[in-house]
C-alpha cells in the first residue's frame, strides 16, 4: 500500500512567465511539457496533473537557450510548493541531450515559496535546456514564474570548520573585488542556530565598501534579498545543545543561492552582508563560517593562521553574462 | 576540534566487546537483497587476514587510553583489526604512566589507583596485543593541555627538558613497536591562562627537544608535531617548515573534518606546498572525519565516512585515525560521531553502518603501490532517460561524480564511483563503458559488508564492455571486475 501511494499522483500547476494556461504540450515561450499521454492531465483550471508512475518523469523543458561564450553557470528561479527533493532544476546539452547542471529542493515548501539555485554547468555547451520538474519518484508539486539568467563565475573562498554567529546584535560581513560589470549572485552555506524555524528571515545586502565598513555600515545597499526563514535549515538533529555558539560546526549548513542583481565596477570592493532581517527577535539567529562578524579585530581568527586567503570561508559570487 | 578525553577514556575501562553479536548485524536494509551471501558475519576477522601490517594503508582508530583489562584490550584490538585498520592511535600521557608520588587522578575526575603501574600494563598489554595481531601502533604524546600548562602535575617547573628526558626511556622501551608519535594537540591555538600564544616560533622551541628525545630513543620512530586546529591552518604549518622543522621532525599532522575532506583544495594545497620543500614528509593526524551520527544505522554517517577514508587514501594522506566510539562527543559542540556502541551492562557491543563503511574502504583500498593504473578509457554516460525531444535523447542524472580506477596485480580492477557532495547529498545512475576485453563480471561491492557482492549487468560490444546502471550518490558504487577468462 505505501508503494502504491509513493508511486501515485503528481500535480503540477505550469504558468510559465506569467501564469498562461497552455493548451496541448506546448507552453508559452517554447517550454513544453514532460510526459505522456497516460501521465499527463489538464485539469479545468489551468493546472496540469501528472500521473507519474515510479520511474518516470514530469515537468517542463525550455525551448533551445543560446549559451553566451563566458557563461559557466546558469541562475534558476522558481515559485513552487513541493515536497524535500521533490522539485529539480537540471539543465541539459541541447544537442546532446546529456544532463550538464543539476540542484534539487533540499527543503520542503509546504507554502508557495521562492526557490532560487546557481546550476553550475560541467561542460560548455552551445545551447542549453532547462528543466524544471522531477524524475523517478512521484511528489507533488506546484511551480509557476520560472526565470532563469546565465552567469560566469566570479570569486570562490572554501574552508572549514569554525563559525560565526548571526543574531540581533551581530552582522557578518565578507569583502571581495567585483570580477564583472553586472554582479549576479551569491552562494554561501548557512544554517539557523536552533534546530529548524520559519520565523526569522535573512537579509543578504551587498554594498560598496568604504573604510568604516568593518564594524558599520552606514551607505544604502546596491542590492538586497530576504531569505525566508523556512528555506535555511536548522542542524540535522533539529536541535543541538551548543555551549559555544561563535566556535559551533555548521554541519546541517546547506548552500542558499541568493540573486542580487547590481551594477559594479571590475576591480572594486564589495562587501556582502548577512544579517538578521527582524531586530526584535532575540536568542535566535545563524550560524555561517569565519566571516567578518562586526567584532573589533575581524575575522575570528581562531588558529594562528591571520593571513585570510585560505580561511574559513565558503562564498562563491557570481556576474551575470548577456 | 578536540574531544573530551576524560569522559572516553573512563567508558573505555567499562567496555566489554562481544564479537559475536557481529554476526547478527550483517543485515544490510534493502540493499541486501539480490547480493550474494557469504558464510559468516560480515566483522568476524578472517584468520587469512592475520598480518595487516603486510598492507600500506592510512586506516587507523583513535584509542584514548587502552583498557587496563587485557580481555577487554584484545576485544577491542580484534573489533579495530575487523574493520581493516592497520593502525590503532593512543594518546600517552606522563601523568597517567607515572605518578611521581602524587595523588591527583580524582582531582583530575579519574578513579584513584588507575595511574602509574596499572597504566603502565594497560599499555604494555595494547602494544603486545596489537603485535599480535598484526596492527601497528602510533601515539600522540601529551604536552600541558590536560594539566593547567605543566608536562606533569608534579612537576612544577613546566621544564619540557623533564618531560622530553621521560619520553626517551619511553621510546627507548617501545623501540621498534610505535610506528610514529604526534606531539601534543591543537598546538596551534591560543591559551592564555598558560602563556601559550600558540605560535609557530613557541610550538618548534617546545617540539624541538621532545622530537630530539623520542629519536634517540628510538631512531626508526617517526615524529610530528601536533595536529593543527582548523586544520590545514596551512600558514601555521609553513612557518614551521620554514623555521626548520624538517630537521627535527618526519612530518605533520592535522585534524580535518569531513566539510573540509568534501572540499579538497586546501589539503592538496597544504600537501603540494610541503612537498615542494620536504619530499619525504609524512602526513599524520590525530583524528579525522567527525560525521555526526543520529542513530546507530545512519546511512549519512556511513556514506561520508566511507568517503573520507577513500579519499585521504587516494590522495596519499599518511594516517586517517577515526574515532570509534559512538558515545564521543565533541568538547566544545556535543556532536556524535563515532563508530560503534562498546558492551555495557551486559548489552552486546554494536557496530554502525559507518563501522561498516570504513571497514569495506579499508578491506578494498590499500597498498598503493602494487595498483597501476588503467590503460584504456573508462566512460560514464548517464542511465536515466528524462525524455526523448526532437530526436534528442534527454538523459539526466547529477554531472561529474567521483570516478577513480585501480588494478590490483594485473588480477582484479577496483572502480569507485561517488558524489562528494555531503551537505547536499544527491544520487544518479550511470552507465560505463570501459574501452576493453580485458576484463569481465563486475560486481558490486556491498559498502555496509566487504564480502557481500552483486553481480552487475553488462554488454559486451565490439569488445567494449558496458556496466548498466551503477547506481551512484553519498554511498560510494565500488565495482570488482575479474580478467576475462582465455
Amino acid at each position: 500500500m505505501r508503494f502504491v501511494l509513493k508511486a501515485a499522483v503528481m500535480f503540477v500547476a505550469l504558468m510559465i512567465t506569467g501564469g498562461k494556461t497552455c493548451p496541448g504540450d506546448e507552453l508559452p515561450d517554447g517550454w513544453r511539457l514532460l510526459g505522456t499521454k497516460n501521465e499527463v492531465k489538464r485539469l479545468p483550471n489551468g493546472a496540469i496533473q501528472l500521473l507519474e508512475s515510479r520511474r518516470s518523469s514530469a515537468g517542463v523543458l525550455s525551448a533551445k537557450l543560446k549559451t553566451p561564450p563566458r557563461a559557466d553557470a546558469i541562475f534558476v528561479e522558481a515559485l513552487a510548493v513541493c515536497d524535500a527533493r521533490g522539485l529539480k532544476f537540471a539543465a541539459f546539452d541541447a544537442e546532446t541531450g546529456e544532463c550538464v547542471g543539476y540542484w534539487t529542493n533540499p527543503l520542503a515548501a509546504s507554502k508557495e515559496t521562492r526557490l532560487t539555485a546557481v546550476l553550475a554547468l560541467s561542460t560548455r555547451t552551445k545551447s542549453i535546456r532547462l528543466f524544471v520538474g522531477t524524475h523517478r519518484r512521484g511528489a507533488e508539486v506546484t511551480v509557476r514564474s520560472i526565470n532563469w539568467t546565465f552567469l560566469r563565475r566570479g570569486v570562490k573562498h572554501s574552508s572549514a570548520v569554525y563559525g560565526a554567529r548571526i543574531d540581533a546584535s551581530h552582522s557578518v560581513r565578507q569583502t571581495f573585488k567585483a570580477t564583472g560589470d553586472r554582479f549576479g549572485a551569491v552562494t554561501f552555506r548557512v544554517r539557523h542556530v536552533r534546530g529548524f524555524t520559519d520565523s526569522l528571515n535573512l537579509s543578504v545586502r551587498i554594498y560598496r565598501w568604504k573604510k568604516d565598513m568593518a564594524t558599520t555600515i552606514q551607505s544604502d545597499p546596491l542590492a538586497e534579498f530576504v531569505v525566508p526563514g523556512s528555506r535555511i535549515p536548522g542542524t540535522r538533529q533539529g536541535n543541538v545543545d551548543e555551549v559555544d555558539l561563535s566556535a559551533t560546526y555548521l554541519d546541517g549548513a546547506r548552500e542558499l543561492t541568493v540573486p542580487l542583481a547590481a551594477a559594479t565596477k571590475r576591480g572594486e570592493t564589495l562587501v556582502l552582508e548577512l544579517a538578521v532581517d527582524d531586530s526584535d527577535e532575540d536568542g535566535v539567529g545563524f550560524l555561517t563560517f569565519g566571516w567578518l562578524n562586526g567584532y573589533d579585530g575581524g575575522m575570528l581568527y581562531e588558529n594562528n593562521s591571520t593571513r585570510g586567503r585560505d580561511w574559513d570561508l565558503r562564498l562563491e559570487t557570481f556576474d551575470v553574462v548577456e | 576540534m578536540s574531544l573530551n578525553e576524560k569522559r572516553k577514556g573512563k567508558a573505555c575501562f567499562v567496555s566489554v566487546f562481544r564479537f559475536g553479536i557481529l554476526l547478527g548485524l550483517a543485515v544490510v536494509e534493502g540493499n541486501s537483497i539480490g547480493y550474494l551471501s557469504v558464510a559468516g558475519g560480515a566483522e568476524e576477522p578472517d584468520p587469512k587476514l592475520t598480518r595487516y601490517e603486510e598492507r600500506v594503508a592510512p586506516y587507523s582508530v583513535v584509542i584514548f587510553t587502552p583498557p587496563p583489562d587485557e580481555r577487554q584490550c584484545r576485544e577491542l584490538l580484534t573489533s579495530i583489526r575487523a574493520m581493516g585498520a592497520t593502525h590503532s592511535f593512543a594518546s600517552v600521557h606522563w601523568w597517567q604512566m607515572e605518578t611521581l608520588g602524587g595523588k591527583y587522578e580524582a582531582e583530575m575526575g579519574y578513579r584513584p589507583g588507575l595511574f602509574g603501574e596499572p597504566s603502565r600494563k594497560a599499555f604494555e598489554n595494547y602494544i603486545r596485543i596489537s603485535q599480535e595481531l598484526g596492527m601497528k601502533s602510533a601515539v600522540r604524546v601529551g604536552t600541558f593541555r590536560s594539566t593547567k600548562g605543566l608536562f606533569h602535575p608534579m612537576d612544577k617547573t613546566g621544564d619540557v627538558q623533564r618531560y622530553a628526558d621521560w619520553l626517551r626511556g619511553f621510546a627507548r622501551r617501545y623501540r621498534g613497536k610505535i610506528e610514529h608519535y604526534v606531539v601534543g594537540d591543537e598546538l596551534n591555538k591560543s591559551f592564555p591562562a598558560w602563556k601559550w600564544r600558540g605560535t609557530p616560533e613557541e610550538c618548534l622551541r617546545m617540539f624541538i627537544p621532545i622530537a630530539r628525545a623520542i629519536h634517540d630513543g628510538d631512531p626508526g620512530a617517526k615524529v610530528s608535531p601536533a595536529s593543527t586546529s582548523s586544520s590545514p591552518a596551512t600558514d601555521w604549518i609553513m612557518r614551521l617548515v620554514e623555521l626548520g622543522l624538517p630537521k627535527h621532525a618526519d612530518g605533520v599532522a592535522c585534524h580535518f573534518n569531513h566539510q573540509r575532506i568534501e572540499d579538497l583544495v586546501e589539503i592538496k594545497d597544504l600537501m603540494r606546498q610541503v612537498r615542494a620543500v620536504w619530499p619525504e614528509a609524512k602526513f599524520y593526524g590525530n583524528g579525522f572525519g567527525y560525521v555526526d551520527n543520529t542513530r546507530l544505522h545512519d546511512h549519512r554517517q556511513a556514506g561520508i565516512v566511507a568517503q573520507c577514508a577513500f579519499t585521504l587514501w587516494d590522495i596519499g594522506w599518511d594516517s586517517f585515525p577515526y574515532y570509534t566510539y559512538r558515545f564521543s562527543r565533541t568538547a566544545d559542540t556535543r556532536q556524535n560521531f563515532g563508530l560503534m556502541q562498546t558492551a555495557v551492562r551486559g548489552k552486546p557491543a554494536q557496530y554502525s553502518d559507518a563501522w561498516k563503511a570504513y571497514a569495506t574502504i579499508a578491506h578494498t583500498f590499500y597498498n598503493r603501490s602494487e595498483l597501476t593504473s588503467p590503460a584504456f578509457k573508462i566512460q560514464l554516460r548517464q542511465a536515466e532517460t528524462l525524455a526523448e525531444v526532437d530526436g534528442v535523447r534527454f538523459t539526466i542524472a547529477p554531472p561529474n561524480p567521483v570516478m577513480r580506477a585501480f588494478i590490483r596485480k594485473e588480477k582484479e580492477l577496483l572502480i569507485y564511483l561517488a558524489y562528494r557532495k555531503f551537505r547536499e547529498p544527491v544520487a544518479g545512475t550511470w552507465n560505463m563503458e570501459l574501452d576493453t576485453d580485458e576484463w569481465e563480471m563486475p560486481e558490486l561491492i556491498s559498502l555496509l559488508d566487504h564480502r557481500v557482492r552483486r553481480p552487475m549487468t553488462t554488454e559486451r560490444i565490439k569488445g567494449r564492455l558496458i556496466v548498466k546502471e551503477i547506481p551512484v550518490g553519498l554511498h560510494p558504487a565500488i565495482l570488482s571486475f575479474r580478467r576475462t577468462a582465455r
